[in-house]
């Protein structure tokens, strides 16, 4: 079944950090979309030094999905509560957690693209399927965009070597894990 | 589209800012005057983090913005104050004292815990004395815990104690504190509160100071009854006392030298002049100059070590770690609640499924996928 692609701020600065934006707009194709306050947090993240492409993600995932009712925002309000942390601003996660509200009440067929492990949770939980911006690197290379040797720098660039994923942790578990 | 979330905004502004143009407002929140515009007028709906910035610029709750509706989730204030001896006036750190409320408040959101089973609480000090057991006040806040079920948290950077109800459970939030004597007086304070029925039906009214004067009045006498029976220090004749009897009953009592010297003023005893001498020291000071019970272990010490420890409910902290364990929060509530570091704080969690292959995200896209 067509899925769209729907990604949250993590992985726009994923991408933008490695300059490969360009990687995301050959992937998604016209089957991106997002959400507004995901729109939002790019903009604000543009402004740090070495994301300026990120607004790149504007003519790739087009207008913002925005919520149309009071019940995407109360859902948007308790899926993030579930995900947050004594201490963080309000805004904090609620992309995340507005994009999966979109979603559930809208039955949107799509896959959540998120680096963010509480959130992807929680989308699971509802039944949506989940990727990270590693997968999108695996993509990336089962579809002859990049080498994995290109893809193993672009996760050293983004340290995901220190991150949990044990497929991250040496350069050949990677190599093996996007071969499979 | 959101046209009641546009109508609410725009009765807030002209409450809360009359005359200010609306592109005034736009720009405090991040939007562009043409998408403000069109939101308020529901041609447009609001993103969430724009709701969010609304809320916090109009003092409103999120959830109240989105549906014109109470949220059922609010917590419901039982008392919020600080009384300043040296100005006789109730200060508080407001900002401070909200972001500890909601952060106790996500706590308890995160989990499903039962609400309060309704036990009785007496109105009565000597009452509650009496169910709460002898010794009651060496630790106090589980003794409330295991006899009236009310959860009592201790936590830093609370400018202030605070009573609420949250997710239908009395919670009694005070300042981490190595001076068991406060401490008491707070929890015996903030429980009167809840004993005596105070509850603030709309955190939002404007405050009602002739009621809360009353309220904290009535808060005091029960505390200092509660504390202190007047039938005890009646009972004692206070011209045989010395600095030494004195030090060892502010021991057993687990009260300050200031509220023990105005209680028996309140009771009109007359102190000899080394008692009253006594009683104008700091409460620390008296037990380490007159108390003979301080051994080599250091007992005082070990008090102030037990005040100043962090606390929340056993009930609270179990909910999370099974919720961890379920994959149905994150560990970070956990870890602030222990108050150490997420990274350490080893409590498994599911490990994570991603979706199907990426062949088949892959053809989901359109996209061709060959080998390596």
């Amino acid at each position: 079944m067509s899925a769209l692609f729907i990604p949250d701020n993590t992985v726009l600065v994923n991408f933008a950090r490695i300059r490969r934006m360009d990687l995301l707009r050959q992937l998604v194709g016209h089957r991106g979309q997002w959400c507004a306050t995901v729109s939002h947090e790019c903009d604000l993240s543009s402004h740090q030094p070495g994301l300026e492409t990120i607004v790149e993600a504007h003519e790739i995932f087009g207008e913002p999905l925005v919520p149309e009712t009071g019940q995407e925002h109360i859902d948007t309000q308790a899926i993030r509560t579930s995900f947050a942390r004594p201490g963080e601003p309000k805004t904090k996660h609620l992309g995340e957690a507005e994009t999966i509200a979109i979603i559930l009440n809208r039955n949107i067929v799509a896959a959540f693209i998120t680096d963010d492990e509480s959130a992807a949770r929680r989308a699971r939980r509802e039944g949506i399927v989940t990727y990270t911006t590693w997968h999108i690197l695996k993509l990336a290379v089962k579809t002859r965009l990049v080498t994995v040797e290109e893809a193993w720098q672009h996760v050293i660039d983004l340290e995901g070597h220190k991150r949990r994923h044990p497929f991250l942790k040496e350069q050949d578990l990677f190599f093996m894990w996007c071969g499979e | 589209m959101t046209e009641g979330i546009g109508a609410r905004v725009r009765d807030l502004i002209h409450q809360m800012y009359p005359g200010r143009a609306e592109k005034d407002i736009a720009e405090l929140v991040g939007m562009t005057p043409d998408a403000f515009s069109r939101a308020l007028n529901g041609k447009r709906g609001f993103a969430a983090v724009e709701v969010a910035r609304l809320a916090e610029l109009l003092g409103a709750s999120m959830y109240w913005l989105a549906t014109g509706e109470r949220d059922p989730h609010e917590p419901v204030v039982v008392a919020r104050h600080e009384f300043d001896r040296r100005t006789r006036s109730r200060s508080a750190d407001w900002d401070a004292m909200k972001l500890v409320e909601d952060d106790v408040h996500l706590a308890y959101r995160q989990v499903n815990l039962p609400a309060w089973d309704q036990r009785v609480v007496p109105a009565d000090p000597e009452e509650a004395r009496a169910m709460l057991g002898p010794g009651a006040v060496r630790d106090l806040a589980t003794r409330l815990e295991d006899v009236f079920g009310i959860d009592v948290i201790k936590i830093g950077g609370v400018p202030t104690a605070l009573t609420m109800i949250l997710a239908g459970r009395p919670v009694i939030v005070l300042g981490e504190t190595g001076n068991w004597f406060y401490l008491n007086w707070s929890l015996a304070h903030e429980f009167a509160h809840l004993a005596l029925g105070h509850v603030v039906a709309d955190s939002h009214a404007p405050v009602d100071a002739r009621l809360v004067d009353q309220q904290e009045a009535d808060a005091n006498a029960f505390a200092a009854e509660f504390l202190l029976p007047r039938t005890e220090l009646l009972a004692i004749d206070w011209q045989k006392e010395t600095a030494r009897s004195v030090a060892a009953r502010l021991w057993e009592w687990g009260v300050s030298t200031d509220a023990l010297r105005t209680r028996l003023a309140a009771l009109k005893c007359v102190l000899p002049a080394e008692l009253s001498a006594a009683l104008s020291l700091k409460t620390q000071t008296l037990l380490r100059r007159h108390w003979d019970g301080n051994t080599a272990d250091d007992l005082i010490t070990v008090r102030m070590e037990e005040a100043a420890a962090r606390k929340f409910p056993l009930a609270l902290r179990v909910a999370h770690i099974e919720a961890i364990a379920a994959g149905r929060v994150p560990k970070g509530t956990l870890a602030w609640m222990l108050d150490i570091d997420e990274a350490d704080l080893e409590v498994d969690e599911p490990e994570a499924e991603y979706g199907d292959s990426i062949d088949v995200l892959a053809a989901d896209l359109g996209l061709e996928v060959s080998g390596r």
